[in-house]
């Protein structure tokens, strides 16, 4: 295992210089201290909007960070042929490609906490400013881009374990559609459902069970709605993040089990 | 001696697309390396030696076949920690410096960071990459020939006992060259096993004490180095020469010329014949100056194999690892009429080993015969001439490693 966060190390430590992944922290970071700008509506409009922006953003952010982290994880390491020196010395594959996962969760920690924590302070000012009646503890909103962060886990193991047997272009809209469709799970539900046709009823079925629900992860709406009620906080948060690791997991045994046999 | 590698039948197929047919980038490849022992593994690209390598290092599997690493499965883990690969124009993480590199590649063999880190400035300063200008570069700023070196020093942080080397010097100007050179020479002086795959012959032919040539995946050549590019003919040269024993060598030898006043001819390497010719001379009233053994270069020998000019064996081996190694070469095939050069068969200026391999330092051969002297009848009997030895230059590795 030491040696995996050796690689996971590295792997942080290459990712974080990486130029498309800073790009796309900075204009999340930009976009969350813009919110500072608004100004012309009512300071609960206001607010809300500020925690609904700034929660997309760092989604949106996390999302595109994820994909074309995890998609070049491994086949960038075969390209430039460093895979070779790793793999000749007495490291095993399950250790390579988890110490690259973890590597890659450790850098969406770094950029997601990054967004969080200006997000938060920006929220804080702009509430102090504002002083509503129905002020929130800013750091309530850590609840929500640990939910983010937890998807994207999630979403990593996805394009890790895709991209044992795929090209990272191809990976790429598959990961992005997964994550749609995952996200689009109590529709494939009702489709599941109500479907007149038994074979389509059994595609949808089998769409609902086996793309993650990355739809679950949204903790937004609660946040950004105070009406809208979460009946066990403690619950929802824990069962998605079991949800999170135990489907992260399984992908990347198989991937490892996949990438066992692969030949670099 | 036990096997350092020993591959059996090893083949290894890649599909092609819309054909049925697979091709062989290896074939059949069955070979044994000793301990101790440095190997040439020599073909032109494409031949199947970095295919080898990868199935000998567990990156990719064979089709059919098997091979062991120092007893092991190829790509075992155990095997791993005892040896070494420097891929051919390896690469680095270009964000890192040539110690972060080393740390890096210490601390996958479970070195704790701060001891990884001590041997990583050792090994950095050993390959010349310690100096203030190059310790705060960054991979992405090295030259080709730094970056080789970079390889060079990860490849020695476990002190290996077996190395696998592709092109080693390949892309390298001549003092690294040299200096690469001296290195390889110092890890065989340490008895360190070592597969070496070069397109630079002439450091192969200085540094192995075996080599094999690969070709589309098949072996077509393996052997001691001094057996495989031990001529077939031998040159006279004779002064003195009557009229009367000018005809005699014409009779024998119709290609003979005079040079210089000498009369040159060649002859086969063949004892028998040598003597009859070196008794014919004698009672024709010459002096034989020189015989000189028509020694091949291991270049020529690699485009006669690879030109297909010649065929050695049926599609296999023209000599067999029992030259050199005979407790583990008990599967070899073909033919072992190749005795180990002697000296005396080693032209002016050689660098030439007294057997395949059990002497480890390099002589220069210095063959001079007269006629009639204590010298010439002991070079008949296949004695060594005069010879003085020539050290390898660097002895660096071996301070560094305290041996």
């Amino acid at each position: 295992m030491s040696v995996a966060l050796v690689i996971a190390r590295n792997t942080i430590s290459e990712a974080i210089r990486r130029k498309v992944l800073i790009a796309f922290l900075m204009i999340g970071l930009a976009v969350i201290g813009m919110t500072f700008a608004f100004g012309q509506f009512q300071a609960r409009q206001d607010l809300t909007i500020v925690k609904g922006m700034g929660l997309g953003i760092i989604s949106l952010a996390g999302i595109l960070i994820t994909i074309i982290l995890s998609i070049n994880l491994l086949p960038n390491e075969i390209e430039r042929r460093t895979i070779y020196t790793i793999l000749s010395k007495p490291v095993r594959r399950y250790e390579f490609l988890l110490g690259k996962y973890i590597g890659a969760l450790g850098t969406l920690f770094i950029n997601i906490l990054a967004m969080s924590v200006l997000f938060v302070i920006a929220f804080a000012i702009k509430q102090a400013i504002a002083q509503p009646e129905n002020a929130i503890n800013p750091l309530s909103l850590f609840k929500a881009t640990l939910m983010t962060y937890m998807q994207l886990v999630l979403l990593a193991s996805v394009a890790v374990f895709l991209s044992v047997f795929t090209t990272p272009l191809v990976n790429f809209f598959l990961s992005f559609a997964l994550f749609i469709v995952g996200n689009l799970s109590s529709f494939t539900q009702d489709l599941a459902k109500n479907g007149a046709n038994p074979l389509v009823k059994g595609f949808f079925l089998a769409v609902h069970y086996i793309v993650p629900n990355f739809g679950n992860f949204n903790y937004v709406n609660p946040l950004v709605n105070p009406e809208v009620q979460v009946k066990s906080e403690a619950l929802f948060l824990s069962q998605n993040v079991i949800y999170a690791l135990v489907y992260a997991g399984v992908l990347m045994i198989l991937a490892i089990l996949a990438f066992d046999r692969r030949e670099v | 001696m036990p096997a350092a590698i020993e591959i059996k039948n090893l083949t290894k197929q890649y599909p092609v697309p819309l054909k049925r047919e697979a091709v062989n980038a290896v074939d059949n490849l069955s070979l044994t390396v000793g301990e101790g022992e440095i190997f040439g593994f020599l073909g032109a690209n494409g031949a199947g030696k970095t295919t080898t390598i990868k199935i000998l290092l567990g990156l990719i599997y064979p089709t059919q076949g098997e091979a062991s690493v120092l007893g092991r499965p190829a790509g075992d883990i155990e095997m791993k920690h005892q040896v070494s690969y420097l891929p051919e124009s390896p690469y680095f993480y270009e964000h890192m410096t040539a110690a972060e590199v080393v740390t890096f590649y210490a601390q996958l063999f479970g070195m704790k960071r701060e001891n990884a880190r001590r041997k990583a400035d050792e090994l950095v300063d050993f390959v010349g990459l310690g100096g203030k200008s190059d310790r705060n570069k960054r991979i992405s700023e090295f030259s080709k020939g730094m970056r080789q070196r970079v390889g060079i020093a990860q490849s020695l942080i476990n002190d290996p006992k077996l190395l696998f080397f592709d092109e080693p010097t390949s892309g390298l100007d001549a003092i690294a060259r040299s200096d690469i050179r001296d290195l390889m020479q110092e890890l065989k002086r340490q008895g360190k096993s070592m597969f070496l795959s070069s397109h630079q012959l002439e450091d192969v032919e200085a540094v192995c004490h075996r080599v094999s040539i690969i070709h589309k995946g098949k072996l077509r050549v393996i052997g001691p180095v001094d057996d495989l590019l031990q001529g077939e003919q031998v040159e006279f040269r004779v002064a003195a020469v009557s009229d009367e024993l000018s005809n005699k060598i014409k009779v024998v030898a119709p290609g003979s010329k005079v040079v210089e006043g000498r009369t040159v001819f060649t002859e086969k390497n063949d004892p028998e014949a040598i003597a009859a010719i070196m008794d014919m001379v004698r009672n024709g009233g010459g002096r034989i100056e020189a015989i000189i053994p028509k020694r091949r270069t291991l270049e020529e020998l690699f485009v006669e194999i690879v030109g297909e000019r010649i065929v050695i064996g049926d599609g296999g081996t023209a000599f067999t690892a029992s030259d050199a190694f005979p407790s583990v070469a008990s599967n070899s095939r073909v033919d072992s009429n190749s005795a180990s050069a002697s000296a005396s068969d080693v032209p002016d200026g050689t660098v030439a080993y007294s057997d395949a391999f059990n002497r480890p330092e390099p002589k220069v051969v210095e063959t001079v015969v007269e006629t009639g002297s204590a010298t010439e009848d002991a070079a008949a009997n296949g004695a060594a001439p005069t010879t003085k030895t020539r050290r390898p230059g660097a002895n660096k590795y071996k301070e560094l490693n305290g041996k």
